[in-house]
């Protein structure tokens, strides 16, 4: 235990020397802030409907304006914070459990299960991944839960890859063949020996596929397949937007703003890390 | 060589049907019936019976499946649109050129731009342009399509009233549309033309290519640049799946009938067969390119297939 909690103090270290990765984890902090206490932060309800203010530009009482409804662009902003990242979080969570399973299954077995898993993969990946996501989000009907499984399952393929190539980096060591002489089972094996000795890969790619679910997310929404009215999802917001481009601009350019910046953070982390948890890779 | 190419156009086949089985079978199990979005919700069940009919939608999976690979496979018949009353091939022969176009000059675009910043941001490592133009692709692959394009109509459209806001047949038209396609791939494709020649920079021919006198732009345009060459044209052969699929994004805001539009509206309809055709094009194309790309480095680079 001693290794890797120096291991993670070092990649701690590494980590703070980079401020793009710092700024990007108080950001993300901040959105965290808002998606929790997203009730006691917003000024007002998100569904609050007032046909005396729609589509006021932005002033001291409404800080961002008001949309179509006479709802609070910055009351609905914060509620979609909530909603961006739980389908996030729990669409890669689908992703890296199928994805490292998958994997692990296909590196550690090898021959016709390696070969059959990673060319169902590899058909896959021939589908561009956000026409997958918009062919299976379609497909399941909208709707918040819908959506993470779509999103969840077009990045199955990267973590499998992922995941196979660093069981196959490691499969061949002493350590693994030690284990298997003391007689412990492949599932022991796997999670125990395996596991944690690929964490690293994993958890940078599960932070910039945070960041690429949220992004699709808000792409499925803007077209209509995603979240429906009235949740305040981002991309659902711009695009509800969209037929008051003329006349109130400042409706398309928060939401698209508050996705970026959550993209941005993600990003500058998941870069970050990878720096950090691999200092032989150096930029 | 020969054998190599066999090899991988019969790996494109096997991959193309598969797409084909799967994108057939999620649709097939999709919620809702396309004969009452064709003809109503309140249609009586014997129209809705011979719409079935008509169609073979009342065989079971097997069939229908069996049937649909058959006909495209063998007639390239990919069956008829429900909506519009004509083949799904027609309809798509109409809107590929415009999507393929606005695809074809965003690639253009953005290879353009992209190889050439990235390059200067390697020569001039932790500069300060190099800084500037890593915060910029930064915000580059972070911003969403349909954002980028909703600002350019804003800035572009609205306040300045220089382009219109909808269409791509014109040059003016296009403009908003490609722009707002090649932003993402710009920034990646940058990303990845710094990394790349950041590594080849470092190794020991470039030294010693400058150790004999050669002129620095010499180095870096005849003997860094080409070395650095094979993973720039693999992102730029990804990057051209992204862009037809982004298509779906860029047709919306910008109303244009491309083939993106095409299953957009199908989508909301039901209309299989056209949503069936247009995943089939994109994945192809994609397929297409990343394939001639794979046959390209093995001509670049011979040790490629001897594995």
């Amino acid at each position: 235990m001693s290794k890797n909690n120096s291991m993670l103090h070092y990649t701690l270290i590494r980590l703070r020397r980079n401020y793009l990765a710092i700024l990007g984890l108080f950001v993300l902090l901040a959105l965290i802030c808002c998606a929790v206490f997203a009730e006691q932060l917003a000024p007002y309800d998100y569904a609050k409907q007032d046909y005396m203010m729609i589509r006021k530009a932005p002033s001291a009482t409404h800080l961002l304006g008001t949309d179509e409804f006479g709802r609070d662009v910055l009351s609905r902003l914060i509620f979609g914070a909530k909603i961006s990242l739980q389908v996030g979080l729990l669409a890669v969570s689908i992703s890296l459990v199928l994805g490292a399973t998958i994997g692990a299954i296909a590196g550690y077995f090898g021959g016709k299960t390696d070969n059959i898993l990673m060319r169902l993969m590899d058909i896959q990946m021939a589908i561009p991944t956000i026409l997958l996501a918009i062919v299976i989000s379609s497909a399941l009907g909208p709707g918040l839960f819908n959506l993470m499984i779509a999103v969840g399952i077009t990045s199955v393929p990267r973590f499998a890859r992922l995941m196979r190539s660093s069981v196959l980096s490691i499969k061949g060591q002493e350590f693994i063949g030690a284990a298997r002489a003391m007689g412990a089972s492949h599932t022991r094996i796997i999670l125990l020996y395996i596991l944690p000795n690929c964490a690293a890969p994993l958890i940078v790619q599960s932070t910039l596929s945070v960041a690429n679910a949220i992004l699709y997310t808000a792409t499925l929404s803007f077209l209509g397949l995603g979240i429906q009215p009235p949740y305040p999802e981002w991309g659902g917001m711009l695009s509800a937007a969209r037929p008051y481009i003329r006349n109130s601009g400042y409706l398309s350019i928060f939401p698209g703003l508050a996705i970026m910046i959550t993209i941005v953070a993600l990003n500058c982390i998941g870069d970050g890390l990878r720096d950090a948890l691999d200092p032989k890779q150096k930029r | 060589m020969v054998k190599y190419i066999f090899r991988r156009v019969l790996l494109l086949l096997l991959v193309v049907v598969s797409v084909m089985v799967i994108i057939f079978t999620i649709l097939y199990f999709t919620p809702g019936d396309p004969a009452k979005s064709a003809l109503g919700q309140d249609a009586n069940p014997e129209s809705i019976a011979a719409f079935h009919a008509k169609y073979g939608l009342d065989k079971p999976y097997p069939e229908q499946l069996a049937r649909y690979l058959y006909k495209a496979i063998f007639k390239l018949d990919l069956g008829y649109s429900y909506m519009m009353k004509s083949p799904v091939s027609m309809e798509l022969a109409t809107r590929i050129p415009v999507t393929m176009k606005l695809a074809f000059w965003a690639v253009v675009l953005s290879t353009l731009i992209g190889i050439p910043l990235g390059v200067i941001c390697s020569i001039r490592q932790y500069s300060f342009l190099d800084s500037l133009a890593t915060l910029v692709t930064l915000l580059g692959v972070s911003m969403p399509t349909f954002w980028t394009g909703l600002l350019l109509i804003l800035a572009f459209s609205v306040h300045l009233g220089w382009l219109p806001s909808m269409g791509a047949s014109t040059v003016s038209e296009m403009i908003l549309p490609i722009v707002t396609l090649s932003g993402s791939s710009i920034a990646v494709i940058a990303r990845m033309t710094r990394s790349s020649m950041l590594e080849v920079i470092r190794s020991d021919y470039i030294r010693t290519a400058r150790a004999k006198g050669q002129k620095e732009r010499v180095v870096i345009m005849r003997h860094a640049l080409p070395n650095a060459m094979i993973p720039i044209l693999t992102i730029i052969s990804m990057q051209f799946g992204a862009l037809l699929s982004g298509s779906i994004v860029t047709e919306a805001i910008f109303s244009i009938s491309g083939v993106g539009r095409l299953m957009l509206e199908a989508i909301n309809l039901r209309d299989y067969p056209v949503i069936q055709g247009g995943v089939l094009f994109i994945s192809v194309a994609f397929c297409l390119i990343n394939m001639a790309v794979d046959i390209l480095y093995a001509f670049i680079d011979p040790r490629i297939h001897v594995k």
